[in-house]
């Protein structure tokens, strides 16, 4: 118990000292395989150690493919970790995710759209974003519209889930008459998510917005406890609750729409994360969100080892975290029985 | 000094209430007493700006108060809330602590003074037993008792407090009526709390705002606790008995 306690009170340096061991994990582990001593090789190189000597082949497997990929599984990780972590707090309840308003459905629906019209990586990505933002702003504007004064929180949520409805039946539709041997396949593979065939700018890109968007968060992370404890509470304790609600539904929106934009759909990651980082670290805002970003990294980092290491053939991560967060899931539920700690 | 002048409030601009007159001084405790849905709560509401006014104003010390959240004036008021359980478990200093939030600046956490002050109050209220518990474990009482600690911390002049004793049992209300006075009288806060109960107004209260169907009554605790005012208000036939301690005594109705 004195070893778990003494890992709680460190709890950054112990989730930073596991997110490293887990990516070197993941760029040892795959299909071609480096072994551990060519990689510090070609760190060292990097840093000026002098000449690697290493065959070109696992320069490439390192360098361009596996680092880049892991950088964008990190960085996603800890964005939908921290979103969802926030969502549970402004919205009051531990079952939410980041994409309880749309952000999801909304960007996966932009995605098949633009597969279906052939458009380009880019052209996808950019409508896979601004779908995502639509689909929030949608549930915003209703939610609005039905119930103009009183509590806003569950109308929110309950629109969003007609929201979502509405885009997954949108998808469906692009399915239905997508052609079964071109556009289908890549709808469906983009609808299930996968960090393959992310480069070096895809992990600028992804790692700018993911800053952007983190960085609200952080910094009123201790309005954030004081939000979750009821909306009249934190008003009369002297925090604007609809301005802060409101800025981090932006923010969460925007992790949800980048990832789904670079990585596809990858669900579960925001729900069961901030669960595991509160277990550690306790329900403040304070230590949870530092806590979820390294949780989230290391977590999306294990699953896409899994992912492609697995089997012959990858798989795609929406499958992964869906098998692996259910029954974690249902063993929070059984524990949270005693409160979620 | 809190003085409430012709406030009116309601929902949706519909007045649920309209036209209430009051004072809080310094080091007095005032008791609002009402039948249920009388409007005692939305009362609470419009004066911590919750709801907006529909007409009247707040007064501290004299000078319109603005009612924003965290606006310089809503800082000597603090707020107990009914204690509920929230969805996380925050631990109990964390619920203390959350009293500095108006003071401290927007992006900060709380420092090592907020944390002495806080585990001081706590010690004060002889609540340091729960100092390393989780909210969301201790008891309905002791939470009661947290929210005041968290309410003390904020340095209040004027303490609000929503049905503080109404879910305590015989112990924990004789303990919290018993701070709700020691606040106002060693401390010179003005204490205004709701209760369904008149025996805590007999037993506190130094000012009564007594609400009816028809209008309500304010002035000194002996003036208002009348067996006529107080049957009038609630639509049953109370007695007043006991000479040291009074309490209500209620007459069956169709006995």
């Amino acid at each position: 118990m004195r070893v778990i306690g003494f890992f709680k009170k460190h709890y950054l340096i112990t989730l930073s000292v596991i997110l490293v061991l887990v990516f070197l994990a993941a760029t040892v582990a795959g299909r071609y395989t480096i072994s551990p001593w060519k990689i510090l090789a070609l760190i060292g190189e990097k840093l000026g150690f002098g000449p690697a000597n290493v065959e070109h082949s696992a320069y490439t497997a390192f360098w361009v493919i596996r680092v880049p990929r892991n950088l964008c599984a990190m960085i996603v990780g800890a964005g939908l970790a921290c979103a969802g972590a926030v969502f549970q707090g402004v919205f009051k309840n531990p079952m939410t995710s980041p994409d309880i308003l749309g952000a999801a459905t909304g960007a996966g629906f932009g995605a098949a759209l633009g597969i279906l019209n052939a458009m380009s990586i880019v052209a996808v990505q950019a409508m896979s974003f601004v779908g995502g933002i639509v689909a929030v702003l949608m549930t915003c504007l209703v939610a609005r519209a039905v119930d103009r004064k009183s509590s806003t929180t569950i109308t929110l949520i309950l629109v969003g889930m007609v929201v979502s409805a509405l885009f997954q039946a949108g998808i469906s539709i692009t399915k239905y008459v997508a052609d079964p041997n071109s556009t289908l396949p890549s709808i469906t593979l983009w609808l299930m998510g996968t960090f393959s065939g992310l480069h070096w700018d895809d992990a600028k890109q992804l790692g700018i917005v993911m800053a952007v968007s983190l960085l609200p968060m952080f910094l009123c992370r201790w309005r954030l406890s004081v939000l979750a404890m009821g909306d009249e509470e934190a008003k009369t304790l002297g925090v604007n609750a609809d301005l802060l609600r409101a800025i981090m539904i932006i923010c969460a929106t925007l992790v949800t729409s980048t990832t789904v934009a670079f990585c596809g759909v990858i669900g579960w990651i925001g729900l069961i994360v901030p669960h595991m980082a509160r277990a550690i670290v306790g329900a403040d805002f304070s230590k949870l969100l530092p806590a979820s970003a390294l949780a989230g990294a290391g977590f999306a980092l294990a699953v896409d080892i899994v992912a492609h290491s697995l089997m012959q053939l990858e798989l795609p991560l929406g499958i992964l975290t869906a098998l692996i967060g259910a029954p974690f899931f249902l063993f929070l539920l059984k524990r949270g029985k005693r409160g979620w700690a | 000094m809190l003085e409430v002048r012709g406030l009116s409030c309601g929902y949706n601009g519909v007045p649920v209430l309209q036209d209430i007159d009051f004072q809080v001084p310094e080091g007095r405790v005032l008791v609002l007493l009402g039948p249920n849905g009388i409007g005692k709560t939305t009362l609470f509401k419009t004066m911590l700006g919750l709801l907006p006014a529909l007409g009247g104003q707040v007064l501290l010390d004299g000078h319109r108060m603005d009612l924003r959240p965290s606006s310089k004036d809503m800082r000597s008021i603090a707020y107990v809330p009914q204690a509920h359980t929230p969805a996380f478990a925050f631990s109990v200093l964390e619920v203390v602590l959350m009293g500095r939030t108006a003071q401290m600046h927007a992006f900060a956490t709380p420092s090592a003074n907020d944390r002495a002050a806080a585990e001081a109050t706590l010690r004060e209220l002889g609540l340091e037993d729960l100092l390393g518990r989780l909210y969301t474990e201790i008891s309905g009482g002791e939470r009661q008792m947290v929210l005041i600690a968290r309410a003390l911390v904020q340095q209040p002049r004027i303490l609000v407090m929503d049905e503080p004793a109404s879910s305590l049992d015989l112990g924990n209300q004789s303990k919290l009526l018993g701070i709700a006075k020691q606040l106002a009288h060693e401390r010179n806060i003005s204490v205004i709390m709701t209760s369904h109960n008149p025996d805590h107004a007999l037993l506190v209260a130094d000012d009564v705002l007594l609400m009816a169907r028809d209008g309500y009554r304010v002035g000194p605790a002996d003036r208002i606790l009348t067996e006529e005012l107080l049957s009038h208000a609630y639509g049953a036939t109370v007695r007043i008995i006991g000479d040291d301690v009074k309490a209500c005594a209620l007459q069956l109705q169709g006995a």
